[in-house]
């Protein structure tokens, strides 16, 4: 199934989690047991038959090349389009500009070129299963220049964030678009997609930039809220951030319900989450082993006791070991009856037999990559 | 890059017909293991860790999901620029269309292939057996003591001679007698279905061997023998380690119970020498607040709200609060409901397990469901029942 869309991912915006490990980019933050935290917007483009996908790179991407490479496991290994790598220019790491209007001005290339019909701009920081389709449908339906992704918020959030006012009389229609320091309940909180006319998108990026503009949800699309048919798509699915290692933690225990696990891993076949594949074997439970309410992935040895909890590929967990509320990533090695309460280990990290630590569930305890505790 | 300049042609087309119903619409190759493995993914990532860059895979029994599982040999990364994976069903000419007729005769078959890759060793291999083994160090072998062929074996207990392939050896290996299935063994070398042919050598017996109408045209009984007769150098290469042919449904049952123990005879965790698979993109698996496991293997994508012991349990499968599951091997997709109790059974894919049923055989035979076989509410099978 071929879409008329292309994806343009921008991951210059984003800042690692420097608890966890302050040089990885955010978008390869591992999550979920297995997942790279820009596996869900990826797939998710994919899985709306998207077939050319930009990332616009970030200065640190080593790991982000590792990751991906050739997208095959995405389906985007292609003969002519597929994934295009958008490298940071070597004037803008020396001097680094404001907003992501120049981004998108230097890689105008990449969106001419493919020739297709509308642009999905996204970030890579959201974990949801959502399907573009439908926000095509929505968008053609409104016969809209702008589509804006939100979600409306049950709860307070008090973090910033742009909020949206939504038309009363012209369905959807959105008619403001304001940056809030604290975002309440009942506030339509943007979520950082945008679906766009590639002509639109193009004659806006090239006239903010010949202006001198910044960013584009304000300088292009605030400023021309009355004269742009934007419209605001509401997302009700699980939709999550990650800004924080509160955050992180949060999404990660979602997943251990198993309502969530569905909603955003297994929804159907056709709306998988894909990732680079490792062909580890199957989870191994030995003899000993006690593991409730937990997610384990491929490669496991576990032979202590792990509850409320994620192991990503191939940890091992050693006799009498007992884990808590902690998420153990992959290649970690948990020591004998070491304990473990609200700890997140970075990946290869070896926890000595014994060792005790324990973080909070406000402030988990981070353990950085390859270190030996 | 270097060519392997050995072509590896892997026998796919075996029915497996004492495996009953787990290979009614499958070919044993395409049969399902150790959680998340098709018994072929064995030979397959032998050729791969083992440096061989083109495989052709023989099918015939119902070959249709063994063909779609294989497709490229991407999986197994086999399909490099240098070589590729090629299914090699039977085919029509102009001598008529002809089923393959005996091992033999579907190398003979494809003769035109082997040619066309030009290789000049080719290497015979059995679809139905689950080992880990280097290929290459058998190559080197092959080479070193100038054979012209070179058949892979194992030394196996004295009281199960009889059953297979025996080679008589000198104490250089080389082949000095051959016994198929003998009453009375002469040796406990049997043969595993694993050939190094030069390849001039290979075409020459197979062209013989199809003219000959009255031989069954196996490499065993028939090529093996006109070989020896002839006194070309047959080597036996001595294979140390595990190697397990899952021909019926208890040594399946067993074979997948090996894997469980702490110390498995095959280990498939090995990050040098990886068994690779076909790969289904799921998340990683789910324990539930009251589900438990132990002593088991657990593939991706699937939930444990019950408990389980001493089992199996591949890929996408559902046990849900109150289920029971022991001793048991269950296939992808499957869901055993809430109380229901399996214990000492097979469950191929996609069964049903409703709640509150028992699978389990009184005379402690394994007990076995077939591809999407059902259980019905409390229904408590018998030996026989299904």
């Amino acid at each position: 199934m071929n879409s008329n869309m292309i994806g343009l991912i921008n991951m210059r915006e984003d800042h690692p989690l420097q608890e966890i490990n302050d040089t990885r980019p955010l978008s390869t933050l591992p999550i979920g047991g297995k997942y790279r935290l820009i596996d869900f917007t990826l797939s998710n483009m994919v899985n709306a038959g998207i077939e050319n996908v930009g990332l616009l790179l970030s200065s640190q991407s080593r790991s982000v090349l590792d990751h991906i490479r050739s997208g095959k496991e995405w389906g985007l290994a292609h003969k002519g389009d597929g994934l295009f790598y958008l490298p940071e220019e070597r004037a803008d790491i020396e001097h680094p500009v404001e907003g992501d209007i120049s981004a998108y001005y230097k890689n105008l290339i990449f969106v001419q070129r493919a020739n297709k019909r509308y642009a999905l701009l996204s970030g890579c920081d959201m974990v949801q299963n959502i399907d573009y389709d439908k926000v095509l449908h929505f968008h053609r339906h409104h016969n809209a220049d702008v589509t804006l992704i939100y979600q409306q918020q049950k709860y307070d959030f008090d973090r910033e964030g742009y909020v949206l006012t939504i038309d009363d009389v012209c369905p959807d229609r959105v008619t403001a678009i304001e940056a809030k320091p604290e975002v309440k309940a009942g506030d339509n909180l943007y979520q950082r997609g945008i679906l766009i006319d590639c002509d639109v998108f193009q004659h806006c990026i090239r006239r903010a930039y010949a202006r001198g503009y910044t960013h584009f949800i304000t300088d292009v699309l605030q400023r021309n809220v009355d004269r742009l048919r934007i419209f605001g798509y509401n997302y009700q699915g699980y939709a999550k951030r990650i800004d924080s290692v509160n955050s992180y933690f949060q999404v990660n225990m979602d997943l251990r319900d198993s309502r969530i696990w569905h909603e955003l891993l297994l929804k159907d076949m056709d709306h998988r989450i894909y990732t680079k594949i490792k062909d580890e074997a199957p989870a191994k439970y030995m003899e000993e082993s006690h593991v409730s309410n937990s997610l384990v992935a491929n490669g496991c040895i576990i032979e202590g006791r792990v509850e409320n909890s994620i192991l990503f590929r191939r940890v091992k967990v050693g006799k009498n070991a007992v884990i808590r509320n902690s998420i153990i990533m992959q290649h970690s090695v948990v020591g004998d009856d070491a304990q473990l309460d609200y700890v997140v280990c970075d990946k290869n990290t070896v926890i000595q037999p014994e060792a005790v630590l324990s973080g909070s569930h406000d402030n988990p305890l981070c353990i950085g990559k390859r270190s030996v505790r | 890059m270097k060519k392997s300049n050995c072509l590896a042609m892997i026998l796919a087309g075996g029915k497996g017909s004492r495996l009953g119903v787990l290979t009614k619409d499958q070919a044993k190759p395409g049969l399902l293991f150790g959680g998340k493995y098709r018994i072929i993914d064995f030979p397959l990532s032998n050729c791969r860790n083992s440096g061989i860059d083109t495989v052709g895979i023989l099918t015939q029994y119902q070959p249709l999901e063994l063909n779609w599982y294989i497709g490229n040999g991407s999986s197994w990364n086999l399909d490099s620029t240098k070589g590729g994976t090629y299914v090699l069903p039977p085919y029509q000419s102009d001598g008529g269309s002809n089923w393959y007729r005996g091992t033999a005769d579907a190398i003979y078959q494809n003769l035109n292939f082997v040619e066309m890759v030009g290789d000049d060793y080719v290497l015979i291999l059995s679809g139905d057996h689950i080992y880990s083994m280097d290929y290459d160090k058998m190559l080197n072998f092959h080479k070193k003591h100038h054979a012209k062929v070179t058949i892979g074996t194992i030394r196996v207990p004295w009281d199960e001679a009889s059953r297979f392939g025996i080679m008589v050896a000198n104490e250089n290996m080389r082949i000095t007698k051959f016994q198929e299935k003998p009453a009375k063994p002469e040796s406990n070398l049997a043969s595993m279905g694993i050939y190094i042919f030069d390849r001039d050598v290979l075409e020459s017996y197979l062209k013989a061997d199809a003219k000959d109408e009255k031989l069954e045209h196996d490499f065993g009984k028939n090529v093996i023998p006109a070989m020896l007769a002839d006194q070309v150098p047959l080597y036996a290469y001595p294979f140390e380690g595990y190697w397990k042919d899952v021909g019926t449904i208890d040594s399946l049952w067993q074979a997948n119970m090996d894997l469980i123990a702490d110390e498995p005879p095959i280990d498939l965790r090995d990050s040098k020498w990886r068994i690779y698979s076909g790969n289904q993109s799921l998340p990683p698996h789910l324990i539930g607040p009251n589900g438990s496991a132990k002593s088991s293997l657990i593939a991706e994508g699937s939930e444990i709200f019950g408990t389980v012991s001493n089992s199996v349990i591949f890929y996408g499968v559902t046990i849900k609060e109150g289920a029971k599951v022991t001793n048991s091997v269950i296939m992808p997709g499957s869901v055993v409901e809430e109380n229901a109790v399996v214990d000492k059974a097979i469950l191929g894919e996609r069964c049903h397990i409703y709640p509150g049923a028992v699978l389990h055989n009184e005379d402690g035979s394994v007990a076995v469901l077939g591809r999407k076989g059902e259980l019905k509410p409390k229904q408590v099978t018998a030996k026989g029942e299904h």
